[in-house]
């Protein structure tokens, strides 16, 4: 597989079954409902979009669930999209905006979903870097909600906190506390996970 | 500007990360963007509209026929009439159609002024008449009535009071009345004629409005139902979707009597007892299902010497029927035509819900195969009310039993499931009623 490109994302060309497709010409074709040119479209892009739902979901399945959230946003409100600014931007946004809809929400539903009775994922070491992205994203994943989506905005997605603030309802001085805290909290636990390594290293003759 | 700081720095390349999302999801985004969820909501309410366009195309087809009458031309004369001036009449505005010929019997002076009533004619005249002429109710006092549904000419002779000798017979298997007088007799003096409409249920109108009567009737029906499952919270709406991916519709049962009382006006009142079951059917394929199988060893003597157990794994696919019964109490008000011996009816209705129980199997929200009896929080206890919708067709096979067809459309807008549980599960029915009336 190859793709070339610029950098605004907006003429990526893909080769798929031996044809060369433009990124327009694949969202011209999810708007005339094509659905070989849908399903090209998801497998494009489901990859980062899920990576970004990871970051704001506690578990797997929920992900999944925020995912198929958006995605199903995005072809519907596909005729919404005017060239203006890289298509995956545009879809970051609104997998974004789902997933905190879906944290917003989930309080009230994880006890009745039973998500609460998930397992516990949550490693320490096994990967043999605490640096893996697997482990990296468990640790925001452990964050408390509030946590989660201001160091989720702010730190990875680059939003500003006045932006944060809008986007969760919330005033911009709430935004940086919960930065705070969550930095602190990170810190905390990949403290915890260093000396645990350190420990566990010792042990081993 | 760098804003970042060391922890910021330390997770700032899981913007970048990407992960391989299961083709799976995408089976169910495509299902979600080809099929709007409310598919299944249309069943009833378009159901629900084809009923109520029959009901009425066929009210509208019966007061069309109303408006241009016949009989004129095919009316038969009546034996033993002599006839100087024929008009037809209706005894009561209930009353059976009937024919009249008038003449005075003895003197017009037995006809004195008392006071005018008024009688719609076929073509539409008004008869007014000295004296007002027995209501049909008094008429068969021979013995024979004159029923409007049946199909022998029973003529009656009678002396009125007013000493006008009726005489009754069908005309085109209609009742009718007929004044039979002496010859060279000289018409009414005292008959006028006055232009007027026809009214509802008149001579020269085919429909005949339903006698006043009580009847009680048995009904069995298959039930076509429509069960959907919505999410009460947007990250239970997968949950809702599996389910409704894993339960399918199926053909259920309906069975009940019912008493009712038919007003003379057409309304009609109805209420009864009722059993259904409703049933969906759950479909799931386990990929990698495990079979235990115990080959047991006996001797001679059929006493057990050991037993073999092999395990085979492969592909299982389970269907079960889900079965939802109740019990029920069905009211209805509605409206019934009536032509020769075929009747229309236009029905609305509740059902009051006395019992509900439930049984089956279906994926919990862990994604594991339960059964409803392992949760007894799933459903609410009762069904509540739902409505419904019908149109009646009967044949009279006689004067006390007739058989009927009944297809009906039934809403239930309380959902089956609990407050407490993340979906909701509405069903819609349709229901075709087929059964048989004992009118007393």
């Amino acid at each position: 597989m190859h793709s070339t490109g610029n950098k605004n994302n907006t003429n990526v060309l893909y080769f798929t079954e031996g044809v060369i497709m433009d990124e327009r010409q694949l969202i011209k074709g999810c708007l005339e409902n094509r659905k070989e040119d849908q399903k090209e479209l998801f497998r494009r892009f489901s990859g980062k979009m899920l990576s970004v739902c990871r970051r704001y979901a506690r578990h797997e399945m929920e992900a999944e669930d925020m995912l198929q959230d958006a995605f199903v946003k995005m072809f519907k409100n596909l005729d919404a999209y005017k060239g203006n600014g890289s298509f995956e931007g545009w879809l970051r946004r609104i997998t974004i905006n789902t997933a905190i809809k879906h944290c917003q929400r989930k309080s009230f539903s994880n006890e009745l979903l039973g998500y609460e009775k998930l397992p516990d994922n949550r490693y320490y070491g096994n990967t043999g870097s605490p640096l893996d992205e697997d482990f990296l994203l468990q640790l925001v994943s452990d964050l408390p909600d509030g946590y989660r989506l201001v160091f989720n905005l702010y730190a990875i997605e680059g939003f500003s906190h006045a932006e944060i603030a809008e986007m969760l309802d919330i005033t911009a001085s709430t935004s940086r506390s919960q930065l705070v805290k969550a930095r602190r909290l990170l810190q905390m636990r990949l403290a915890e996970v260093e000396d645990f390594n350190a420990r566990t290293n010792r042990m081993v003759p | 500007m760098n804003r970042q700081n060391s922890i910021d720095r330390k997770f700032a390349p899981l913007r970048e990360s990407t992960e391989d999302a299961p083709m799976h999801l995408w089976e169910k985004i495509e299902a979600q963007i080809e099929a709007p969820s409310k598919d299944k909501r249309r069943f009833f309410w378009l159901s629900l509209l084809g009923l109520m366009l029959v009901g009425l195309g066929s009210v509208i087809a019966l007061s069309t026929g109303q408006k241009s009458p016949k009989l004129p031309a095919q009316s038969t004369p009546l034996q033993n009439t002599n006839i100087d001036i024929q008009k037809t009449v209706s005894q009561t505005p209930d009353a059976n159609t009937v024919a009249a010929n008038l003449l005075p019997t003895q003197s017009n002076s037995n006809l004195k002024q008392q006071s005018l009533y008024k009688k719609n004619t076929l073509d539409n005249q008004k008869i007014f008449v000295d004296k007002p002429l027995h209501k049909q109710t008094h008429l068969p006092q021979a013995g024979q009535a004159t029923n409007p549904t049946s199909n022998t000419p029973s003529p009656i002779t009678q002396s009125a009071p007013n000493n006008l000798v009726l005489k009754t017979g069908l005309v085109q298997n209609i009742p009718c009345l007929s004044l039979p007088l002496p010859e060279n007799s000289t018409p009414l003096p005292n008959l006028h004629f006055a232009q007027a409409k026809p009214k509802k249920g008149c001579v020269g109108s085919r429909v005949i409005k339903v006698p006043k009567s009580v009847f009680i009737d048995a009904y069995a029906a298959p039930i076509f139902s429509s069960s959907f499952y919505s999410a009460r919270s947007p990250e239970a709406k997968s949950y809702a979707r599996l389910r409704d991916s894993t339960e399918h519709n199926a053909v259920g049962l309906l069975a009940g009597v019912r008493v009712g009382y038919i007003h003379e006006s057409g309304l009609n009142f109805r209420a009864g007892l009722a059993w259904q079951q409703i049933r969906n059917r759950f479909n799931q394929i386990i990929e990698q299902d495990e079979k235990m199988i115990v080959h047991t060893h006996r001797d001679d003597l059929g006493n057990i010497i050991g037993r073999d157990t092999t395990f085979e794994y492969g592909r299982r696919r389970l269907d079960i029927t889900n079965k939802y019964t109740s019990i029920d109490l069905p009211l209805s008000i509605g409206y019934i035509s009536m032509k020769n011996k075929v009747q229309l009816g236009l029905h609305v209705g509740a059902v009051l819900n006395l019992n509900f129980s439930q049984s089956g199997t279906y994926i919990n929200q862990e994604h594991q195969i339960a059964t409803f009896a392992e949760n007894q929080k799933i459903f609410n206890k009762s069904m509540g009310t739902s409505f419904f919708g019908a149109v009646e067709l009967q044949y009279l096979l006689s004067e006390r039993w007739g058989i009927f067809l009944e297809p009906q459309a039934r809403f239930y807008p309380k959902s089956l499931t609990s407050a407490h549980y993340p979906l909701k599960q509405n069903i819609t029915t349709f229901n075709v009623l087929t059964g048989v009336k004992y009118i007393f």
